[in-house]
């Protein structure tokens, strides 16, 4: 948001500064501890940990010695970076960060906010119902329209472990699912109609909306162990009493393919029916934090802040 | 209760897209001939909107409009996120190569020079077959590139090839088929699942009972 006046810009500062602190009472309440990353990262390290982002967006900058830094690009691998290298066995710790990070747009150098919590050590279904719980909470707090999805990486991955693909076969078979259509997805499969899978490959696009009804859909065709746990992950997570409008707001897509890589587990998303972006984000990242030296279950989502500002400020709600 | 909007292709495809949604029972405000870009349907909740073609997935992707009709071409061009829904079955035809008779098509290590209105297809397309190539972007009449010499090959959508031939050119090889498809903004989708899910049956039934080619 621009402003002509310094009076609006103030203003609009202010709102920021009140939904931060909103939220910031919200996290608190459930014992979160606030975490403040460093703003520069390796930039070799960073390309090591990271082989699939794109370098280009990141902000470089480069000390006395020619060695190359990064404004951080996210706060997530930053803070994994910071803590996995010191970690104790059985260590559990809950997180939240205000911050900003830096991308590289053009010849422009884009500040973005982000608030998020991650909770680290956590392996429970409880942890995945708190975190559930708050982005409905944050949700809900302003708007009573909105959406929370959510899905289980597992599910499809386990699905898709029922083919074997090479790796643009596996590609293309997740394009197609993830732009829901189902008649290239069937004409590119033609291969594969002898597998018993292949109906439930089709159907997969299928599984969305109430997420009672769709697990309950999902429950009569699942094939192995790993799409089982990640359909009783979500009914568990769901089982919890209908809090604050939490399974009439909510619904289940088990065909969410965004960072499939990423997340092993429950995958969130939260939209509002006025914004064309993601205001939540999230889910549990078990095997992700490997790479940064130790398995360490996590759970954590973030809340696009900016958007969420402007949003609440154009529809007057702020 | 917020209106579903719907964003249509002004000129052949929306005729043909209004002409279906007449036949499913809604939209029966839209008037094409009038000057009108903006039309609304009380009755079923829904707003439609009139765009340029290379519009429609634009105002769909930045969520202006929850769902519009367009041609597979744009789809793939825009590089844009949006669902794809359903693939309709009129209007089919394809993306293809053409050029002179007998032209080679690929070349080893020297580069190709396309000209086309299709600049991120081509350059994904060619980049698969590991072909270089030099994009010469162009708004129309891209049939007359190979003649005056202005490129090698072009890349084209091709219906009935009447144009090709008419300018003594032909098909070197087909890229992909294009349909219209009904696309669908990713988060207008999730609020309006059941309307929009049940435009798409009735038209997926009526085309199934009526061999759709007919429309």
């Amino acid at each position: 948001m621009k402003f002509v006046d310094i009076k609006g810009a103030l203003d609009y500062s202010s709102k920021r500064y009140k939904l931060k602190t909103d939220i910031e009472e919200m996290v608190l309440a459930r014992e979160y501890v606030n975490y403040e990353p460093s703003i520069l990262e390796d930039y070799d390290k960073f390309v090591r940990m990271n082989t699939r982002s794109n370098r280009k967006e990141t902000v470089k900058v480069m000390n006395a010695n020619g060695h190359i830094s990064i404004l951080r690009p996210d706060i997530t691998s930053n803070l994994l970076n910071n803590l996995l290298p010191r970690w104790e066995k059985d260590q559990k710790v809950k997180l939240f960060y205000y911050e900003k990070i830096f991308k590289q747009s053009g010849s422009l150098v884009k500040e973005i906010r982000q608030m998020g919590v991650e909770c680290l050590g956590y392996d429970t279904l409880d942890a995945d119902r708190e975190i559930v719980l708050l982005a409905n909470e944050i949700l809900g707090k302003y708007r009573q329209n909105y959406i929370l999805e959510i899905g289980s990486s597992e599910y499809l991955k386990g699905l898709m472990k029922e083919f074997y693909l090479d790796e643009e076969e596996y590609n293309a078979i997740l394009y197609y699912i993830d732009r829901k259509n189902k008649q290239e997805l069937r004409n590119f499969t033609k291969g594969l109609e002898k597998n018993d899978a292949y109906e439930a490959l089709l159907n997969v696009i299928n599984l969305k909306g109430n997420p009672i009804e769709v697990i309950e859909k999902a429950e009569k065709g699942y094939l192995n162990e790993r799409m089982r746990n990640g359909l009783n992950e979500l009914k568990e997570i769901i089982s919890i009493k209908d809090k604050k409008g939490l399974i009439s707001r909510s619904m289940c897509d088990l065909s969410m393919v965004s960072s499939l890589g990423y997340y092993s587990g429950l995958t969130i998303k939260g939209y509002y029916r006025d914004s064309n972006r993601e205001i939540i984000k999230g889910g549990r990242y078990d095997t992700y934090t490997e790479q940064f030296g130790e398995i360490v279950p996590a759970i954590g989502f973030s809340v696009e802040l900016d958007e969420l500002l402007k949003v609440l400020y154009e529809g007057g709600d702020i | 209760m917020d209106y579903l909007v719907i964003a249509l292709a002004k000129g052949r495809l929306g005729d043909q897209s209004a002409e279906l949604f007449d036949k499913i029972g809604i939209g029966k405000t839209l008037d094409l001939n009038s000057r009108k870009l903006v039309f609304e349907d009380e009755e079923n909740k829904i707003k439609f909107m009139l765009l340029k073609n290379s519009d429609v997935v634009t105002y769909v992707s930045n969520g202006v409009a929850d769902i519009g009709i367009v041609g597979k071409d744009m789809v793939k061009e825009s590089q844009s996120e949006v669902y794809q829904l359903y693939n309709l079955d009129f209007g089919h035809c394809k993306m293809c190569i053409a050029g002179e008779k007998g032209k080679k098509l690929y070349q080893n290590n020297s580069v190709l020079k396309v000209a086309t209105k299709f600049s991120n297809s081509s350059k994904e397309y060619f980049e698969s077959k590991g072909q270089k190539i030099e994009l010469i972007k162009l708004n129309g009449s891209v049939e007359l590139a190979p003649i005056l010499g202005l490129s090698d090959v072009i890349v084209d959508i091709v219906e009935t090839g009447n144009t090709l031939r008419a300018n003594g050119l032909e098909i070197l090889e087909d890229m992909y088929d294009i349909h219209p498809q009904i696309i669908a903004n990713r988060i207008g989708y999730k609020f309006k699942m059941e309307q929009i899910d049940e435009i798409i049956n009735k038209i997926s039934e009526w085309e199934k009972a009526h061999h759709a080619k007919s429309i």
